[in-house]
């Protein structure tokens, strides 16, 4: 049973590590010597409009160093800008102002802001503002727990920053969308979108970016149990971190590496990881990951003390007592960090991590006192969480009806297309009648002209055939007529001789008519021969 | 009176000149058988009335109308042919001079009454 109870509390362990992860330990550690090489700068600057860009640089990039030296430095820039009547320099200095609010934290005042600039970006037309402010706003609502709405405004951010072809941004707020998805714990969505910016910031060449991307993608898989997949993207985030230099990556991934390590019961690989990252948030002041980093050396030596399991027990840590009270310091010396910096999420964590030592401790008493510290905190987030829940709901709605009207766009939008499909398939059709019909007039033209050519050749051929029958037929008549004299020649000599007859007397007549009758039929004779002969020969022909 | 035959065929001479005399002894007869000739001789014959074959070698009847026309001589013509046609008819409509178209073989009586009308 004691074993049992043991292995119990060592789980509850693993999986309070898992559900309260510590935020923000990627830093950029090295940011003092940009920060002091910026503030040199500002010395130099005249009162214009590029020592207002210079301030809002500054500004921008305190947050997570010295966010009231960056508030400070914010409004500075707000004052001058607000004097130069320089708009785009105001929207600049509200979002300064706003991200370190973000870092005291003081998200309502930091919402604010971000959404003067918006309006001051709306008013301008300026999108690069605007979908900084966006963004910005959804990183207020994470601060908030209110993730829906911290979705509504980073994708409305990422549609801007598509619009202006912006890779560094787009890739930087897909990260976003995907911590959101990771606080939300829609690991497969999570996944998705640290995927799609590891693949953008690939494309722009930037590493710094790959590395966090990798620590995300390390922590996803951590959650899912693939501890194996995380401790491989921890490394290889790294290494990238070590070639770019990169000191506030570095202690980051070796955190993580710790951690993945304590769940995989490699203490020794957990404590060495933590140690190193520890050394280089000392050496930059970075007091919120000192807390952090120093529970996680605290957890490590109580589980070592707990583990019933004797799994990969370094000689240094077999010692359970030993390595109890190590994790008593270790997690006093986190709660008092956290306590002065009124690190709330911290103090959770740390409280709950004391409960399970002092109980395995065997003092009860202070086991419960911090029980009761880590319920009442857990409450407090929980009914903050419960509020947020049912904004949630609302903006949920909200971003449902959207989505339909979204959708009610690009089905109109397609119905346009299709429209002007129709219209040009129209048009082609018709083009394409009067192509046919252009060529039917044509094919049509071309046979008219040669029916035309034929009814003249025709007319032609008729012509002169008509032509050679009418000469054919003058000739055949003019044969006939001439004929017809020859014949009726004699015979009119005949009969006028005889009717001569009737006038003259018999004598006379046989005497004078008798031998021209005579003569008259042998003409006829001969002309009637010469008529057979002609005849026959025009036959022939 | 004087009448003027022009036929290529004595023999139709001969059967017209003796029906001419039949009908009155008095009229005084020229007849040709070469027309060319009784064309030379026209003006100096002078006929009141001429009897013309058509039909005719060398210059045929026409010829000798169209010759009559240049010399603008317009003594009375009466067709005297072997055959009338229609064509023939119309054509000599053409010319004014032209009186008749009769056909051989021609009756005394069918003479009497041509030569009544025309002289």
């Amino acid at each position: 049973m004691a074993n049992r109870a043991a292995c119990i509390k060592f789980y509850s362990l693993i999986v309070c590590c898992i559900v309260i992860c510590w935020p923000g330990l990627y830093a950029l550690a090295d940011k003092k010597a940009y920060l002091d090489s910026l503030n040199n700068q500002l010395k130099q600057a005249a009162e214009d409009t590029n020592k207002v860009k210079l301030l809002f640089t500054i500004a921008k990039n305190y947050p997570d160093y010295d966010p009231n030296k960056g508030l400070a430095t914010g409004q500075q820039a707000l004052t001058l800008a607000e004097h130069l009547e320089y708009h785009n320099g105001i929207a600049a200095a509200y979002l300064a102002i706003g991200l370190n609010e973000c870092s005291l934290p003081d998200y309502t005042k930091a919402k604010q802001h971000f959404n003067q600039a918006l309006e001051i970006a709306a008013q301008t037309g300026n999108k690069k503002i605007a979908g900084l402010a966006n963004k910005d706003l959804g990183i207020a609502y994470i601060g908030e727990t209110n993730y829906p709405q911290a979705l509504k405004y980073f994708f409305d951010a990422l549609q801007i920053e598509q619009e202006l072809h912006n890779r560094q941004e787009i890739f930087a707020v897909l990260e976003y969308i995907g911590i959101v998805y990771e606080g939300q714990k829609d690991f497969t969505k999570a996944l998705k979108y640290y995927k799609m910016s590891f693949d953008s910031a690939q494309a722009t060449g930037d590493k710094k970016a790959n590395g966090k991307n990798l620590l995300n993608i390390g922590q996803v898989n951590q959650q899912l149990g693939r501890n194996k997949e995380a401790f491989g993207c921890y490394t290889e985030a790294l290494k990238t971190f070590r070639e770019q230099h990169d000191e506030g990556g570095i202690a980051a991934a070796l955190a993580d590496i710790g951690a993945v390590s304590l769940q995989l019961h490699d203490y020794a690989t957990a404590l060495k990881n933590n140690f190193e990252g520890l050394a280089i948030y000392e050496r930059f002041s970075d007091r919120q990951n000192i807390a952090g980093v120093t529970d996680n050396i605290g957890k490590i030596y109580l589980a070592a003390a707990t583990d019933t399991l004797g799994s990969n027990i370094p000689d240094s840590l077999t010692n359970k007592n030993a390595s109890l009270q190590k994790a008593f310091y270790f997690l006093n010396k986190a709660k008092a960090m956290c306590k002065s910096l009124s690190y709330l999420d911290g103090m959770y964590t740390v409280s709950y991590d004391l409960s399970v030592a002092h109980e395995a401790a065997g003092n009860y008493g202070e086991a419960l006192k911090n029980y009761k510290e880590y319920i009442a905190l857990r409450d407090s987030i929980y009914s903050g969480e419960n509020n947020a829940k049912i904004s949630n709901l609302e903006i949920a709605r909200e971003l449902a009806i959207k989505d339909q009207q979204l959708k009610i766009k690009q089905l109109e939008l397609r119905q346009k297309r299709n429209e002007n499909a129709y219209f040009i398939i129209g048009i082609g059709l018709l083009l394409g009648i009067i192509f046919t019909l252009y060529r039917n007039f044509s094919t049509q033209k071309k046979l008219n002209a040669t029916i035309g050519n034929l009814a003249a050749e025709q007319e032609k051929i008729i012509a002169s055939r008509t032509e050679a029958l009418q000469q054919s037929n003058k000739k055949l008549v003019d044969l006939v007529q001439f004929n017809v004299h020859n014949l009726r020649e004699p015979i009119t000599r005949i009969t006028g001789l005889l009717l001569l007859k009737k006038e003259i007397g018999d004598e006379d007549f046989f005497i004078n008519c008798l031998p021209m009758i005579d003569e008259a039929v042998t003409d006829l004779d001969n002309t009637l021969k010469d008529l057979i002969k002609t005849t026959e020969e025009t036959g022939k022909a | 009176m004087k009448i003027l035959i022009i036929d290529d065929e004595p023999v139709a001479n001969y059967i017209l000149i003796r029906l001419l005399k039949l009908i009155n002894s008095d009229y005084e007869v020229v007849d040709y058988t070469e027309p060319e000739k009784a064309a030379a001789n026209l003006m100096t014959i002078a006929p009141d009335l001429i009897f013309l074959d058509l039909n005719m070698p060398k210059l045929n009847g026409w010829g000798f109308l169209d010759f009559m026309a240049t010399q603008n001589n317009q003594s009375k013509v009466v067709i005297l042919t072997s055959s009338v046609s229609r064509v023939d008819q119309e054509r000599a409509a053409g010319y004014g001079n032209v009186k008749e178209c009769i056909a051989k073989p021609v009756t005394k009586e069918r003479l009497k009454a041509c030569i009544d009308a025309h002289v």
